[in-house]
């Protein structure tokens, strides 16, 4: 049979050297498809499932779980206690640890840097089966307070503040100026939990059992082997549930609504990211089939036109199964030549991607984000190519092995089309035409999301503008007053600073029912919901602006009867015809009912892309009556040179040297990136949409053409009987139309379907699909009838008697 | 008395547009023994190809029933039929039918290709063999396209000779050659016919009709009960040798 195997191939790799250009043509246009699916799969599939490079990584969970309250909103919050708690008492964990990501401020001789660190329990390195490349590991003991900090550093750090050095082991670093003894060095590419360089000691009063620490901690192990993720959900619900209803009262407001446990690498995996990644990998599947349905076309009308040679071959006593694989071995190698190609394009995309992302994240991507063509990106390359096999290969072959032989045989005509194959070439382009219109929608869906995010005026100037997120420990700053006077002072610091020339702190308590003065409300859920902000400080050079009335300032501080700013929006919204300053609005913050005097309308802004800044009611308190534990501090460098962390860190430390930071960040730099990233991705939609688009045209131009080229014989039959060319090509254009209207209704109602499924997170007014659909349509229209009317108007040109020799 | 190669009962063909019934072929009852030279003639559309195709196992009759080497080939499946058709059967077409883009040598080796039992043999040399019969081993790596129509028609009988099927199918085996080409090929068909092979050949050539050793005339799809005229047998100056048996038992695998 292998021998018989190998004549097959043989001779079909030698019809392929025969026809290169359409060798040519099938190959690219399957490698196209194949590089377009297999690129986005394995782009999606690194940043939402990809395991994490390390041993035994399946069993490593995280875990925590979401609270709704007047103060957050809804958000993911495990205070240290409830960690505390859990640890104690959980039985579904085999091993387990926290953590908190902190930023810090790392000083060794003359250099400083600012590094991502983490703040964990000792184990976090045998919970990620990591052992030292120098050095020791963190110990228990070295969160007691009487011991002398230490640190373990990254490659990345040992590398560059060191240059590698074997006798770092013992030397002493400044950690936010204290300081600290090195005491390992972890191996090259290790950076668990996320993309950290500095593994720290994590405080011993977040550790202890009866903590009663609120800090915002993660937790983190190694599931017990038998015990499934419902369950250890369920049992982390319910500890947190013991323990949060312990200190209801200090969380007034606050309501727990659910816990989350899941694989480690997927917790900070989003709905709308898993609903996005669907609809791109859908998308992308929807490419690949319109590849495999062309490349289908092009075998079988190749197929088709070898009926002759499969008669004979039939007639000589081929069984069928023979004659399948003998017509297959042609797509069969142009789809391992396509996948072969399509691999190295992927390949090569994937690593410009990781160099573009590392570049563009300033080296704060998840360490497990590696785009590369491993194991499972290849083996979905062989499942692409064993799919396109059966689409455009086996399936063609299996019909084309069909064909009515004796009739070819006694006919003698050579592209005697079947009823069978009549139906195939219909199916074939009606498949197309709903391919194409999926991908179509879809894509002009995604990308009109996209273009609009890129157009995004959020509101904010954020050129020169850096921010830093700042938690103050409950232990430390326990009362409202304490934490008010921390950012006042941080602020001010900033603010007098050579280096800035405007700082502010800004606590997001989320959105909030509001009720306008002079409104009637029945219920509090008829209230419209406004975003509250606090600050402290002036926002003028950053935004929001002062548009009329005052600013917030020390005639705001605490004991004074509460002031507002509200957003023009809401003052236009409100009091259309009248000025809103001097009116008053009411809000619940912080277990008070507050009644607020309008002192000032700034002007329009969002934090949410997907919302627009003109629909989006915000309103600002004082921050010095209405502090937070989390404030973000945003401040603007004076000039470019600025050493920006350096003067951050200096003035943090100069008020409390012990207080680590959760992030600083340059805004203008990080929405630089994502501005470059949105284009970069809808480039790529674009040019996905525009590749689909030329597929789909010449596929079905071709097949339609091809099949209404059959038929010139029976024009010249038509036109003999004396059909006038109008009724010919109507009978062709009937014909066409009525592919084109069931390809469409499929289409459209798929498609339809799953615009439905992604409405949480597209968000486009409804003329836009309506004018997607309607696009789409229209264009859909155009190409079938281009691909109907030119043929069948060359088949009527043809002489009558010419046609009817036709063969 | 020879035996009986193939034995048609009541074998009737209809075909249908779509009410309408078209009856190809009417309660045809034909038996030809081994070693036979038949040929079929009849005007056209009277069924002799039709015929043909059954007898070839490429169409099924609409009734009757049809034993070839005493098999009931009448209900057999796709594969079963074609490994029939493999084993038994070697067809000779009017218009040659050789595949294009392969070699004279290939298109000869085609059928053992497709015989489970010829797995073992050397092809290549069997192929030359045959080819060497109809006087083409010279051309063996050549294409189809660079012969004539006298010699594609010798290739499709090597063709048709390398399995050594009990059975030779020649649709108008000279139709498309002219009379020296038609001469030397019906010269084969002769030697073929005293070395004992059983050939049934549909034609409207006389000169065909005249070699034959059994003329069936169809009219109207049926069998004409009296032939025009008997056919004579042609003066070759030997005596044809034992027909060739059927290769297979009465059972099909």
């Amino acid at each position: 049979m292998m021998t018989h195997l190998i004549l097959d191939m043989a001779y079909s790799l030698r019809l392929l050297r025969k026809s290169p250009s359409f060798t040519a043509l099938c190959v690219l246009v399957l490698a196209g498809g194949l590089a377009v699916s297999l690129f986005t799969f394995a782009f999606l599939y690194t940043l939402t499932n990809k395991p994490l490079p390390l041993p035994d990584q399946s069993s490593l969970y995280r875990a925590s779980r979401d609270w709704y309250g007047e103060a957050f909103g809804e958000s993911r919050y495990l205070p240290a206690y409830e960690a505390a708690a859990i640890r104690q008492q959980a039985t579904v964990f085999k091993e387990h640890g926290i953590w908190q990501n902190k930023t810090v401020y790392l000083s060794q001789g003359e250099n400083n840097l600012v590094v991502s660190a983490v703040r964990s329990t000792a184990n976090i390195f045998d919970i990620s089966r990591s052992g030292p490349l120098l050095g020791r590991l963190l110990h228990p003991r070295d969160s007691q307070p009487d011991q002398t900090p230490v640190a373990v550093i990254s490659y990345a750090i040992w590398q560059s503040q060191f240059a590698g050095n074997d006798e770092v082991i013992g030397k002493q670093i400044y950690i936010n100026d204290v300081a600290t003894e090195i005491v390992g060095v972890m191996p090259k590419g290790y950076r668990f939990p996320i993309s950290h360089d500095l593994w720290l000691p994590i405080s011993q009063q977040l550790l202890h059992p009866l903590s009663t620490q609120r800090e915002k901690v993660e937790l983190f192990g190694r599931l017990k082997p038998g015990v499934s993720r419902e369950q250890a959900q369920q049992q982390v619900l319910s500890l947190a549930e013991q323990s949060f209803s312990q200190r209801a009262e200090t969380w007034p407001g606050v309501e727990l609504i659910r816990a989350k446990v899941d694989i480690f690498q997927r917790f900070d995996v989003s709905t709308e990211m898993k609903i996005f990644s669907y609809a791109m990998n859908m998308l992308a599947f929807f490419i690949l089939v319109l590849a495999a349905i062309n490349v289908g076309n092009l075998l079988f009308v190749r197929a088709i036109q070898r009926n002759r040679e499969s008669a004979i071959r039939i007639a000589l006593g081929a069984p069928q199964w023979r004659l399948i694989s003998q017509l297959m071995w042609e797509g069969v190698i142009i789809t391992v030549l396509g996948t072969s190609i399509a691999v190295f394009i992927s390949s090569v995309l994937l690593h410009a991607v990781n160099i573009y992302f590392r570049s563009l994240m300033n080296n704060e991507l998840a360490f497990w984000y590696i785009w590369e063509m491993d194991v499972t990106v290849f083996s979905a390359a062989l499942a692409f190519a064993v799919a396109t096999i059966v689409i455009a290969c086996f399936w063609p072959a299996f019909r084309a092995a069909r064909q009515d032989f004796n009739r070819v045989l006694r006919d003698g005509t050579r592209g005697a089309q079947s009823k069978h194959a009549g139906f195939m070439s219909r199916l074939l382009v009606t498949l197309q035409i709903s391919a194409i219109s999926i991908i179509m929608v879809l894509g002009a869906v995604i990308s009109t999301k996209v273009h609009n995010l890129t157009d995004m005026d959020l509101g904010y100037d954020v050129k020169g503008i850096s921010f830093s997120i700042v938690e103050l420990p409950e232990s430390a700053y326990p009362e409202n007053t304490d934490k008010s006077l921390f950012f006042e002072r941080l602020q001010r610091a900033l603010f007098n600073s050579q280096a800035f020339s405007g700082a502010t702190v800004r606590f997001n308590h989320s959105q909030l029912p509001v009720a306008v003065g002079g409104v009637e409300y029945q219920r509090d859920a008829d209230k419209p919901k406004v975003q509250v902000f606090s600050m402290i400080g002036s926002s003028e050079f950053m935004g929001p602006t002062l548009v009329a009335g005052r600013e917030l300032d020390s005639r705001d501080g605490s004991g004074r009867a509460p002031a507002v700013l509200v957003s023009s929006s809401m003052a236009k919204r409100y009091w259309p015809n009248d000025s809103p300053i001097d009116k008053q609005i009411e809000v619940s913050l912080q277990a008070k009912v507050l009644r607020l005097n309008i002192v000032g309308v700034v002007s329009n802004t969002t934090n949410n892309p997907f919302h627009k800044k003109e629909s989006y009611h915000e309103i600002y308190l004082s921050g010095l009556q209405f502090p937070m534990q989390r404030g973000t501090v945003f401040f603007e460098k004076t000039s470019a040179g600025v050493l920006v962390e350096d003067n951050f860190f200096r003035a943090i430390n100069a008020i409390d040297s012990k207080l680590d930071i959760l992030t600083i960040e340059d805004w203008e730099l990080e929405a630089d990136a994502i501005g470059k990233m949105t284009v970069t991705f809808r480039d790529t939609i674009v040019i996905c949409g525009v590749f689909s688009l030329i597929l789909a045209m010449s596929g079905i131009y071709g097949i339609t053409a091809f099949s209404v080229e059959k038929r010139s014989q029976e024009v010249g039959v038509r036109r003999a009987l004396g059909a006038t060319d109008r009724k010919i090509m109507g009978l062709f254009v009937r014909q066409g139309s009525r592919q084109l209207i069931i390809g469409l209704l499929c289409g459209c109602l798929i498609s339809g379907l799953m615009m439905f499924g992604l409405s949480s997170i597209m968000a486009i007014p409804s003329v836009v699909y309506l004018v997607i659909y309607a696009s789409v349509i229209v264009s859909l229209t155009l190409i079938v009838l281009a691909a109907v009317i030119i043929p069948a108007r060359r088949a009527v040109n043809l002489l009558p008697a010419v046609a009817l020799r036709y063969e | 008395m020879a035996k009986t190669l193939l034995d048609l009962n009541n074998i009737s063909k209809s075909f249908f547009t779509e009410d309408i019934e078209t009856k190809a072929l009417k309660n045809i009852d034909l038996v030809v023994s081994q070693g036979e030279y038949v040929s079929l003639t009849g005007p056209s559309g009277c069924g002799k190809s039709t015929l043909l195709s059954i007898l070839g196992l490429l169409d099924e009759a609409s009734a009757g029933v049809y034993k070839l080497c005493d098999i009931d080939v009448t209900n057999l499946s796709r594969d079963q039929r074609a490994a029939v058709r493999n084993r038994e059967i070697g067809f000779i077409f009017q218009s040659f039918n050789l595949i294009s883009d392969l070699t004279v040598e290939e298109n000869v080796m085609l059928p053992l290709t497709y015989n489970k039992a010829h797995q073992n043999i050397d092809m290549k040399n069997l192929a030359k063999e045959m080819l060497a019969k109809v006087n083409m081993g010279h051309r063996i790596k050549h294409y189809p396209a660079q012969l004539s129509g006298g010699q594609q028609q010798r290739v499709a009988i090597a063709r048709a000779l390398v399995n050594q099927p009990s059975l030779i199918l020649a649709d108008e085996p000279t139709g498309n050659l002219d009379s020296e080409n038609a001469t030397a090929v019906l010269e084969i068909l002769d030697q073929l016919h005293r070395d004992g092979t059983t050939i049934c050949m549909v034609t409207h050539d006389s000169r065909c009709v005249e070699r034959v050793n059994r003329a069936v005339y169809i009219l109207d799809g049926e069998i004409c009960p009296s032939p025009p005229s008997p056919p004579l047998l042609p003066n070759t100056g030997a005596a044809p040798k034992p027909a060739k048996a059927c290769k297979q038992a009465a059972t099909l695998d």
